[in-house]
């Protein structure tokens, strides 16, 4: 039964063929699903109105493929496939165009709908010349484009005056949507807060982004991390947060705080044994299965053709069907099971992973407490797919107001929302020599 | 040919998208008589980006009006790379006039095992047919 209401996915899984021919899914963020077809489907040069009808075709016809569960609701483990006889080009690993991203970034959660329907439009499209079809001809949009014709005329073109625009859906928690309104410097309240917060989080990874103090206030400070943000990110850098620089900024954290959250939780596992043992069976729960679906859960953010786990620790359909992807990824035989060989690579990998950025203590500065007792293991091993980041801000919205007014008592900064604010990236070279025989204490970045 | 386009490459690892500074890019340009010519070495920044490079396109006008048996961009071949992350290569990034094509590589942390050490990912990217 899909939602009252459609919203955009965070990511969306591709089939790269036909639905009953065995392939690899990928799974990518939904901006980046959208910028790959539209750099596959048109070219770049185009007019300005044939981009935009097409990438709205292009992002409806995506849409609904999601809102109606077309392929989910058949037992498919993916949202979409790559073959263009029934949806749309997709390349995985393919380039995109510089402006197709700034396109995309702008209008990624705009649809198309026919007046009192809800479901997104399945707008279909061909190229018009060696194809023809009902719906958008590719070429005939841009002779039209190129004639002086809108983009919204364009769509009335192809699929009737009665499709509407949807500006700005909402896009799937635990993303936050977009306020509304732009936020700019001398605006106050929760949604500065955490801007200020995920510029600080993101700034871990990308440098060039100057550090703020998470005050809920929106000063010169915040612009120019803002500024900054936008510059590394193809964005106006205008210092302020529209939709496309909140949506860049926000999607980008929830994926670094998903990477953190598991790097955190495999500290939690140091007790455990990481032989491999024949107990890992489907139908199975125990301690090792909870470390395989954790690897998989791990080795899912690096490698875009593992699906994500839920880390239950038991071995069920969802964890064999990564088992297979993996085992896939490796050149191994696709059964599902896992035996001391596939167990071998996918420690293997996790390692290589654990080793490089896992250890990285700039990328993931320690927590206060870097070994919970295991009662808190046995929680943070609780399912966690599509769970809500905890909100870090214990306050009702407020709405952005541009006076200088005193910050309102009730927005309160926890310990978690200013964590970032004041951690160094650079290790300055120690005063003194160093030589052998001294000890200091391992310098922990606060 | 009088026509550019610039091209830029972006490293980076994992979907939180780390930025993997100093990874060395490689852009080469397969000639009609089959030999390859390399285009430009490049690092990447603290952010993942290297600098644009330039590369001869085709007319805009190929690309803007329909031209059935003409190719309306030149292809490259891209390679990215960094010690401790698996390689890949793109085959025939498309590069269009007066336009930025952005390539992106999610690189893959090495294994521990040596026997899968050196591994590279290959992308083919397959001709327009607009």
């Amino acid at each position: 039964m899909p939602p009252v209401f459609p919203y955009v996915p965070e990511t969306i899984t591709v089939h790269l063929g036909p639905p009953d021919e065995s392939a690899q899914n990928v799974t990518v963020s939904f901006p980046d699903y959208i910028k790959n077809v539209v750099s596959s489907e048109i070219f770049p040069t185009w007019e300005p109105a044939a981009l935009r009808a097409n990438t709205l075709a292009i992002i409806s016809f995506a849409l609904n493929r999601v809102y109606t569960e077309f392929y989910r609701s058949r037992g498919y483990p993916f949202d979409i496939t790559s073959s263009t006889a029934i949806d749309q080009k997709f390349i995985q690993g393919r380039n995109i165009y510089e402006n197709i991203s700034e396109l995309v970034d702008q209008i990624f959660n705009d649809y198309l709908r026919r007046e009192n329907f809800i479901e997104p439009l399945a707008a279909k499209f061909c190229n018009g010349t060696t194809v023809t079809c009902e719906g958008l001809s590719q070429w005939g949009s841009q002779e039209q484009a190129q004639a002086g014709v809108g983009t919204l005329d364009i769509i009335h073109s192809y699929y009737g005056s009665d499709v509407e625009v949807v500006l700005n859906a909402p896009v799937q928690e635990p993303v936050e949507s977009y306020p509304g309104t732009p936020l700019r410097e001398g605006d106050i309240g929760v949604n500065v807060a955490r801007i200020q917060t995920a510029l600080n989080r993101v700034s871990q990874n990308y440098p060039a982004i100057p550090k703020v103090t998470v005050d809920a206030v929106f000063g010169p400070q915040t612009t120019e991390a803002v500024r900054a943000f936008q510059s590394i990110f193809s964005l106006t850098p205008d210092g302020i947060v529209g939709r496309a620089t909140w949506y860049k900024l926000v999607l980008l954290y929830d994926s670094v705080q998903r990477l953190a959250e598991l790097q955190s939780e495999g500290v939690s596992f140091s007790g455990y044994s990481w032989e491999f043992s024949p107990s890992i069976a489907p139908g199975e729960t125990n301690a090792s299965v909870t470390l395989l679906q954790y690897m998989l859960s791990v080795l899912s953010q690096f490698i875009s053709t593992l699906p994500a786990v839920t880390i239950t620790g038991t071995f069920d359909e969802s964890t064999g069907q990564a088992v297979r992807a993996f085992q896939e990824y490796v050149s191994l035989p696709a059964t599902g099971v896992v035996d001391q060989s596939t167990w071998q690579a996918l420690y293997s990998q996790y390692a290589g992973i654990e080793g490089t950025v896992f250890s990285d203590n700039v990328l993931f500065p320690f927590l206060t407490n870097p070994n919970p007792a295991p009662a808190q293991a046995a929680a943070a091993s609780a399912p966690r797919r599509n769970t809500r980041v905890q909100p870090v801000f214990a306050a009702q919205p407020l709405n952005a107001a541009r006076a200088r007014r005193a910050v309102p008592a009730a927005v309160a900064i926890t310990p978690e929302a200013a964590r970032f604010q004041s951690s160094t990236r650079f290790v300055q070279f120690p005063v003194g020599e160093l030589s052998v025989g001294m000890q200091d204490q391992k310098g922990v970045l606060v | 040919m009088d026509h550019q386009g610039s091209v830029v490459a972006r490293v980076y690892t994992s979907d939180a998208k780390i930025p993997v500074q100093g990874a060395t890019v490689i852009f080469t340009k397969i000639a009609e008589d089959g030999q390859r010519e390399l285009l430009a070495v490049r690092l990447t920044n603290y952010d993942g980006y290297t600098d644009p490079i330039m590369v001869d396109a085709p007319p805009l006008a190929d690309s803007q009006n329909y031209s059935p048996d003409v190719q309306a961009y030149a292809v490259i071949n891209i390679t990215a790379e960094e010690a401790s992350y698996g390689r890949i290569l793109v085959r025939n990034a498309q590069v269009f006039s007066d336009t930025e094509t952005v390539q992106e590589f999610m690189l893959i942390p090495s294994p521990m095992l040596p026997e899968q050490y050196a591994q590279t990912e290959v992308f083919s990217i397959p001709p327009q047919n607009l």
